[in-house]
C-alpha cells in the first residue's frame, strides 16, 4: 500500500512573536543560527527531532501544538 | 551570513588564488608548453602547501569565532553534506571526460584539435589539478547557494 506524502507546518513565528523573541533571541536558546529559525519558519528546511523538541520546550507548548503533519490527498487509484 | 558560509567564502578566495598561482605556472598564452620534471614536483609541492596551510588558516580562524560564540548547526552540518554530494558528482564528471580523452587518444594516436592532449604530461599534470580545485570550488559554491535558497 503507498504511504501518502506529507508535509510538516509549524506555528513557530507565531507563538515566538507571542513569546516576544526574536529571531536571534529563539535561535541562541534553542542553540540554533538565525539563518535556520528562518528557513525553518519559512518551511524550508524540517528541524531534526532535537531541534523540534527544544523548540518546543523553549516556548513551552506541547509538540504538537507546534508542529503539524498535513497529509497531502494520495494519488487516485484506479 | 553565518560562520559556515563565510569559512565556504574564504575557502574559495584562497583556492582561486593558488589556482592563479598554478595557472601562472604552468599555462603560457593558451597553451601548455613542455616543462622540466623538477619544474611540475616544485609547483605540485607548492600548490600542496598552499593548499595545506590555507586550510590551516581557515580553520584556526572558523575556532577562535566558534570561542566568541559562532555557531554551526544541523543545518549547516546539512548543507556541507549537499555541497560535498555536488563536489563530488562534479568530480566523478570530470575524471570521467578526462578518462574518454584518453580512450579518444588510444584509439586516435594523432590527438584532435578539440581534445586534451592526455599524452604530453604537464597538460595531464594541469588538468587533474584543476579537477581538484573544480571539485573544491563547486562544494563552496554549492555551500555558498544551498545556504541562500534552503
Amino acid at each position: 500500500m503507498a504511504v501518502a506524502k506529507g508535509r510538516v507546518l509549524n506555528q513557530i513565528r507565531q507563538l515566538r512573536i507571542q513569546a516576544g523573541l526574536t529571531q536571534q533571541d529563539f535561535a541562541n536558546l534553542v542553540g540554533a543560527t538565525r539563518q535556520t529559525i528562518l528557513a525553518i519558519e519559512a518551511e524550508k528546511y524540517a528541524p531534526s527531532l532535537e531541534l523540534a523538541f527544544r523548540m518546543a520546550r523553549a516556548l513551552s507548548v506541547p509538540f504538537e501544538t507546534l508542529f503539524q503533519f498535513e497529509e497531502e490527498e494520495p494519488w487516485p487509484q484506479d | 551570513m553565518t560562520l559556515t558560509e563565510k569559512k565556504a567564502g574564504i575557502s574559495l578566495f584562497i583556492a582561486l588564488a593558488i589556482f592563479a598561482y598554478l595557472a601562472g605556472n604552468m599555462i603560457d598564452g593558451w597553451s601548455i608548453p613542455d616543462q622540466e620534471a623538477r619544474h611540475i614536483w616544485r609547483t605540485w609541492l607548492f600548490v600542496l602547501g598552499l593548499g595545506t596551510a590555507g586550510e590551516v588558516v581557515v580553520n584556526a580562524w572558523a575556532n577562535s569565532q566558534r570561542e566568541q560564540g559562532a555557531l554551526e548547526d544541523e543545518r549547516d552540518a546539512q548543507i556541507v553534506a549537499k555541497a560535498d554530494h555536488y563536489g563530488l558528482y562534479v568530480g566523478f564528471i570530470a575524471i570521467n571526460v578526462l578518462i574518454w580523452q584518453v580512450l579518444l587518444q588510444s584509439t586516435y594516436p594523432v590527438p584532435a584539435l578539440w581534445t586534451l592532449n592526455v599524452q604530453h604530461l604537464p597538460t595531464l599534470f594541469f588538468v587533474l589539478m584543476a579537477i581538484l580545485f573544480l571539485c573544491h570550488g563547486v562544494k563552496q559554491v554549492m555551500v555558498l547557494v544551498l545556504s541562500r535558497i534552503s
